[in-house]
């Protein structure tokens, strides 16, 4: 057996420890990244079926034979593609009967990403190919044909051509909403679209075009992607002419899943990091129980390369174990959690580890164990033989090259986080938190220390005792402070940016979910639509004044958009934000999806010849480049409405509540003309469609949407995400608890040989526990609360950074913190009191061995 | 003092009656030629088209026109009353905030989201009318626009839809702007690129159609309100 695993084979229960420890933060980094990986994955599905393509290019006209040209010389040659004619027309199924509808004609190879699901074919009436589709023939949805009392085998008719209702889809490709979509779609064949006689001059009427690119070289990435759509947005002389990648797919769910992400990120890595921290206590505390063992083999004449090289040995074949160990373990998980998570929450998470993560895995674990025990091992080198007799009282390396290997390690990690984030903001916050955080808590414990030496003739012979114990071991004593500070920085630092995610995600248990919006409810139509709904068993809920104002003036000063190029499709867009109207409301009060940021809310109404206060939401607020106290003059419809901003509001958009940029104190808008938005909950399809019908006969003038695919589709991804949330941080949490016994453990350790000592000299037990308790809960409570204190800091700078979520730290995390450091310390005490149990002497005979 | 004296004997001869009938009409000529000094209010009750959606609000038609009939005669005032995303639905309720406003004349340009929205067109005629009365109502001139729903939608809705407005013109008697959009719906250059709403182009061309519409009924007024009688 070679000599590296023989002098393995008596620390048994340390090597299994830094196996157990580091495998277990391997795997957390595995499945964290892994699962972060394939949920960007698949929203990346959903984006490219929310654009139904990888590339559309479209145009409110038929496409010019130059525009042709350009599609194809730049898109690539083996591209496949399709085509769609859109638009809004009135379908008619009798002399009194019509809807409108949206009308999609679609050409052969539609749809390429996602497809249909018919009612008709499931029973075995068709094939449901769209192959089968042909001329004349049409595919509804089932509300129209409810709304129209039609079934399938009907005629009904756009413009001069009739149609026979093929069948009812189900599911449909795409499934994003556009809000100018004001009926049901209907598909026709591509084909039949210049019989309607609907294409003259003034139609508006879309045309789109659908690619999907070949599946070489890298060429649905998204650099390629966003450098394909520029040239052709470059090329393409009429800005009308749209182009975009599902990369850039509109989705609701970015910033929420930006936030996310970047929550895992920073997760992962946090608990990698953590892991490797403890892995590198455990080595260095093993190699410094080794020096006796060094020291007897340098006398023994062997060679100090020798001696490093069974230490790098030992490092390397116990971190290819723990990243087995790791990656199996890994791989345990990420199939086993998403089953039980599907049965406990019926939440389907994807499971499947990519391969590369685990050569990743493997790579890392012992690039980062080696770089973590270099310290150690470039001190091996310097070992005495005096040793032997005398213990070394100085570190082995220099404070120098200790320097230069911690930035070392900084810059490893840093480059890992860059190479796994691609963000220099995120890698740097990550590293800069941990690294800053571990400098921090050194440097407190060391000022901690100093100011307990300067006073300590002030304290009993026992305590100096103890004090003289770290001053003799002040290094391990300062990196035992250090690590238990840095488990308990990590372990608040976690929760902290939990509570922010969830804040801005998370869908609150009993809160209703909307189901149909309705628009332009008129002020004196809102006493019978709410009869009509009650009639129904339900109720309108939140309905919200809507009026509609231009902002004129700033403090007095005209306000103007941003002047400037307007090329692009972008450009225009922001012109329009900034430049278009607004939509205000009034409230009494901040509805739950509010969060105040900045400034109070109003109490009660406008006074008389006051100046009413204005409420704005954040973002909007600085990208209009406000600030507290302008005074905003609007023009309402003709009449001038002045308003002082006094306050700022995050709003969760992903509440779907009417939320808005702008709320006016109430009594300054009462009289202006307004509409109102209502919801109502989310309900059975029937009763759905039974207001629906019976909101558009009453109350013709009304829209009313039906959201409730979309919104579903994104209450169950911000589930997922809230689970992923929630569940990844416990279990980087768990890591920290396994540091923690390593840290316990090494630190009594330490002073086994003080408890002894003072035994044998004749110390009450009971004294000594005293002492030894005061000692380890003084020492675990300043280490600890020091590193709740600077994960505020932390928590406080990342959001600052990354997300600008309003957080409040939660009281709840400090108590637990300070009840944790306590219990460590206790726990401490008690496991130092039965290492120090035995006979005094026959233990200091043994620590000597 | 002389002067006074026969004037005051005018008045009391038997040259009399000439002399009250001159001092009516010097009152009335005087009257006549403050008029214009007292602004004249135009109101433009209207949707996003009006309001100017995507555009600056002096670019929209209302402060274009505005700005032609002050550079032909002084005394106009026109007012922005367009809402983005309004239906005729909202007419009558919005009339009535402009109440405090006492427009001389309303331009109802009013059912463009109706029709793009699908909306009955007995329910748009009857909102339609509505304002039409309220405005007659309050004795406010009324003059309709004709609107449109582009040929997508159907020749029989856009029919229908289509002859809402010069039906109710004729029902009321009241002048109307034959379609607001003339030279700019469906024309390249003319609207921005949701193809609905007119670009600042578009917006010079409907003032255009507008002053060219007012400008003659103007005119015919303020020489109505000059003569006597």
């Amino acid at each position: 057996m070679p000599l590296f695993l023989r002098l393995l084979k008596h620390k048994r229960s340390a090597w299994l420890s830094f196996v157990s420890i580091y495998a277990l933060g391997l795997s957390v980094f595995l499945v964290v990244n892994g699962l972060a990986k394939n949920f960007q994955e698949e929203i990346r599905v959903k984006s490219k079926e929310l654009l139904e393509a990888d590339l559309r290019v479209h145009a409110r006209r038929p496409f010019t034979g130059a525009e042709e040209g350009i599609l194809s010389r730049l898109v690539p040659g083996e591209s496949r593609k399709a085509e769609v004619g859109g638009f809004l027309s009135m379908l008619r199924a009798g002399p009194d009967a019509s809807r409108l509808v949206q009308v999609k004609a679609i050409s052969s190879g539609y749809p390429m990403v996602g497809g249909f699901t018919f009612a008709g074919a499931s029973q075995g009436r068709w094939s449901g190919r769209l192959e089968d589709f042909r001329s004349g023939e049409m595919l509804v949805p089932r509300e129209l044909l409810a709304n129209l009392r039609l079934d399938i085998g009907d005629s009904v008719s756009l413009g001069n051509k009739t149609f026979v209702i093929k069948d009812e889809y189900k599911t449909r490709p795409g499934g994003n909403f556009e809000f100018w979509e004001m009926g049901s779609r209907v598909y026709i064949p591509l084909g039949d679209m210049p019989a309607t006689g609907l294409e003259q001059k003034g139609s508006r009427i879309f045309r789109y075009r659908f690619y999907m690119l070949p599946e070489n070289g890298g060429i649905k990435d998204a650099p390629y992607l966003k450098a394909l759509r520029d040239s052709l947005e470059a090329a393409f002389s009429d800005p009308e002419v749209d182009v975009s990648v599902y990369t850039d797919s509109g989705s609701d769910l970015g910033r929420s899943f930006n936030m996310v992400t970047a929550f895992l990120k920073m997760l992962s890595l946090s608990a990698f990091l953590l892991s490797a921290v403890g892995a590198a206590f455990f080595f260095r505390h093993h190699l410094v129980g080794e020096r006796k063992t060094v020291a007897v083999m340098t006398t023994l004449g062997a060679s100090r390369r020798s001696i490093v090289g069974i230490y790098v040995a030992q490092n390397l074949f116990l971190s290819l174990l723990a990243a087995l160990i790791g990656m199996a373990l890994a791989r345990v998980w990420s199939a086993g959690l998403p089953l039980l998570i599907h049965k406990l929450y019926a939440i389907d998470i994807p499971s499947d580890l990519p391969w590369s993560t685990f050569f990743i895995g493997m790579a890392l674990a012992v690039c980062t164990s080696l770089l973590f025990g270099v310290t150690g091992f470039a001190g091996l080198g310097r070992i005495p033989p005096a040793t032997l007799i005398k213990p070394l009282e100085s570190a082995p390396l220099g404070i120098l090259p200790r320097i230069g290997l911690f930035l070392a390690q900084g810059a490893f990690f840093f480059a890992l986080a860059f190479a796994d984030s691609r963000s220099w903001l995120l890698s740097g916050l990550s590293v800069g938190a941990m690294g800053g955080a571990f400098l921090l808590l050194a440097a407190m414990g060391w000022a901690i220390f100093k100011v307990c030496w300067m006073v300590r003739n002030r304290l009993g012979y026992a305590i100096r005792i103890v004090l003289g114990s770290i001053r003799w071991g002040r290094e391990k004593s300062l990196l035992a402070f250090a690590a238990l500070g840095f488990v308990a920085f990590t372990s608040c630092l976690v929760p902290q940016l939990q509570d922010l995610i969830l804040n801005e995600i998370k869908v609150p248990k009993g809160r209703v979910i909307p189901q149909l919006f309705l628009f332009d409810i008129q002020e004196e139509q809102l006493g019978g639509l709410d009869s009509l709904i009650r009639s129904r068993g339900q109720a309108l809920v939140q309905p919200s004044p809507m009026v509609r104002a231009r902002l004129e003036r700033v403090n007095g000063a005209v306000f103007k958009r941003d002047e400037g190029g307007k090329t692009t499709v972008e450009d225009r867009n922001r012109q329009q934000f900034r430049n278009r109207g607004f939509n205000l409301s009034y409230r009494d009060t901040l509805s739950d999806a509010e969060t105040l940021v900045a400034g109070t809310f109003w109490k009660g109404r406008v006074p008389d010849g006051a100046i009413p206060e204005v409420s704005m939401e954040k973002e909007f607020f600085k990208r209009l480049k406000l600030k507290m106290g302008d005074t905003l003059a609007f023009d309402v419809q003709g009449v001038e409405v002045q308003g002082r901003i006094t306050s700022l509001r995050q709003v969760r958009w992903a509440s779907f509540q009417p939320n808005f940029f702008v709320l006016f104190q109430p009594g300054a808008l009462d009289d202006a003309p307004k509409t109102f938005l209502g919801t109502v909950k989310q309900i059975p399809d029937a009763e759905a469609e039974d207001i629906q019908n019976r909101v558009s006969e009453a109350y013709p003038n009304m829209t009313i949407m039906n959201l409730k695919d979309v919104i579903g589709r994104t209450v169950e991804t911000l589930g997922k995400l809230t689970w992923l949330v929630r569940f990844l941080s416990g279990f980087a949490l768990l890591i920290g608890l396994a540091i923690l016994w390593l840290v316990v453990d090494a630190l009594v350790s330490e002073n086994q040989r003080t408890i002894l000592l003072l035994r044998a000299l004749g110390e009450p037990r009971a004294k000594l526990a005293r002492l030894f308790l005061a000692h380890y809960t003084g020492f675990c409570a300043a280490a600890g609360l020091t590193g709740y204190f600077l994960s505020l800091a932390a928590a406080y700078l990342i959001n600052l950074a990354v997300w600008q979520v309003p957080w409040i730290p939660s009281p709840g995390i400090f108590l637990v913190c300070a009840g944790a450091s306590l219990a460590v310390g206790v726990l401490c005490s008690l496991y130092a009191a039965y290492r120090g149990s035995g006979q005094p002497l026959r233990g200091l005979l043994s620590l000597s061995r | 003092m002389a002067i006074y004296t026969h004037i005051g004997r005018l008045f009391q001869g038997k040259a009399r009656f000439p002399a009250y009938v001159m001092l009516l009409f010097s009152f009335l000529a005087v009257a006549a030629q403050k008029a214009p000094q007292k602004k004249l209010k135009i109101l433009i009750l209207g949707d996003s088209l009006t309001e100017g959606l995507g555009v600056e609000k002096e670019d929209a038609f209302p402060a274009l026109l505005d700005a032609k009939l002050r550079k032909w005669q002084e005394g106009f005032l026109v007012i922005n009353g367009g809402s983005s995303g309004s239906t005729s639905a909202s007419g009558v309720r919005r009339l009535k905030w402009y109440e405090k406003a006492q427009p001389d004349i309303v331009l109802l340009a009013l059912g463009s989201n109706d029709g793009l929205r699908g909306v009955k067109v007995e329910e748009t005629r009857k909102n339609v009318e509505a304002a039409l009365r309220f405005c007659q109502e309050k004795q406010w001139q009324v003059i309709l626009a004709g609107l449109k729903v582009p040929p997508n939608y159907g020749a029989d809705y856009a029919g229908a839809f289509e002859r809402i407005y010069p039906d109710l013109a004729a029902k009321y008697k009241v002048p109307i702007v034959g379609f607001l959009l003339e030279g700019v719906a469906g024309e390249t250059g003319m609207n921005q690129a949701d193809g609905v709403h007119p670009n600042e182009r578009g917006h010079e061309r409907i003032a255009e159609n507008l002053f060219r519409f007012f400008k003659p009924m103007l005119a015919a007024r303020f020489s109505k309100a000059a003569k006597p009688g």
